[in-house]
């Protein structure tokens, strides 16, 4: 178990620190940073060649995004959510780009000491990067409500209207502890699924490279339906993370709701 | 002795954490396959709130899962 848990354990490539600020180039930031070039290229080409009757890949990405758009954004915010289509579109992108990422098995490559290959790693599988997420959600759904309500009045519509006066003080408290909750809650719910799902691999994979050869074909079958579960969550994960960040922002816009 | 402690622990952990949950989501995916089957043209709607509904019902039982590793990592 020990040896499976370090495998998840950042390996420094670049050192660098700002006084007791770690921005240590770790292999988590060199994926992330390929995620991120990944889905910028692929919604770049998509978006330069769009066309009437979109072909073959193209067709593909426009599938997706228009997924995103009935699903998340008109289902949940109605036509004026519209704005929100380039955030949370860039939201599902991107983790589900990172996730998927770590799923492919290539482990780091040496050459001496030196590290030519960061082994591919679920940057999703580290509390920072996640988060890191939870935060942003957090600040642009209360930023949009301030801006669209102001700040006295978006205050005030925490608490429910129509509620006896003494409540009032208590369930603002209460609001605002769910509220300091939701990002905590969703990159705890990120990072856990990565981390159960690519331990789980881990401990199939450990399984069948020790246990005799008869043995081998059950923990590999293992292998290969967790394989196809972990791709099913890294979508998932993604479309949960967009639509739950759909809805806080609607919750911050339309206060009835 | 403390480290065997704590593997117990872990193990517990996770046992019970994920009872809750699994009723839960049992619940949650039955009553959602009932209310498919009964109005299929309203399958979208629920299929989407099911999944928001597995989200927090699942985040439980990996917040158990959480203490168990930081538990098996002592």
């Amino acid at each position: 178990m020990e040896e499976i848990l370090n495998e998840f354990k950042p390996h420094e490539l670049v050192h660098l620190k700002l006084g007791s600020l770690d921005l240590s180039i770790t292999d988590y930031v060199v994926w992330l940073l390929v995620a991120c070039a990944l889905v910028f290229i692929l919604l770049y080409l998509a978006a330069r060649r769009a066309q009437l009757v979109p072909r073959g890949f193209y067709n593909a990405v426009e599938a997706v995004v228009e997924f995103i758009y009935q699903e998340m954004i008109l289902n949940i915010m109605g036509p004026e959510g519209k704005p929100f289509l380039p955030f949370i579109g860039t939201i599902f992108f991107f983790i589900f780009f990172v996730n998927l990422l770590g799923l492919i098995p290539i482990p780091g490559i040496k050459v001496g000491e030196h590290l030519v290959f960061p082994g591919m790693k679920t940057s999703t599988a580290l509390t920072g990067t996640t988060f890191a997420w939870g935060v942003l959600v957090f600040l642009v759904y209360n930023l949009v409500g301030i801006k669209k309500q102001g700040l006295i009045k978006y205050l005030k519509n925490l608490v429910p209207s129509g509620v006896p006066f003494y409540l009032i003080p208590f369930l603002f408290l209460l609001e605002l502890i769910s509220h300091v909750f939701r990002p905590v809650s969703l990159a705890v719910r990120l990072f856990a699924n990565m981390l159960a799902g690519h331990t789980v691999l881990a401990v199939f994979t450990f399984m069948a490279a020790t246990s005799i050869f008869w043995v081998k074909l059950l923990p590999f079958a293992g292998v290969v339906i967790m394989m196809a579960f972990e791709i099913f969550v890294a979508f998932i994960q993604a479309y949960i993370f967009s639509i739950l960040t759909a809805i806080y922002i609607s919750g911050a816009v339309h206060p009835e709701h | 002795m403390e480290k065997g402690l704590a593997y117990l622990a872990a193990g517990l952990a996770i046992g019970l954490g994920a009872f809750g949950p699994g009723i839960g989501i049992g619940l949650l995916v039955a009553k959602s396959q009932e209310a498919m089957a009964r109005q299929p043209e309203a399958g979208g709607m629920i299929r989407t709130a099911m999944f928001i509904g597995l989200a927090f019902a699942e985040a439980v039982a990996l917040y158990a899962l959480v203490i168990a590793f930081i538990l098996s990592g002592k």
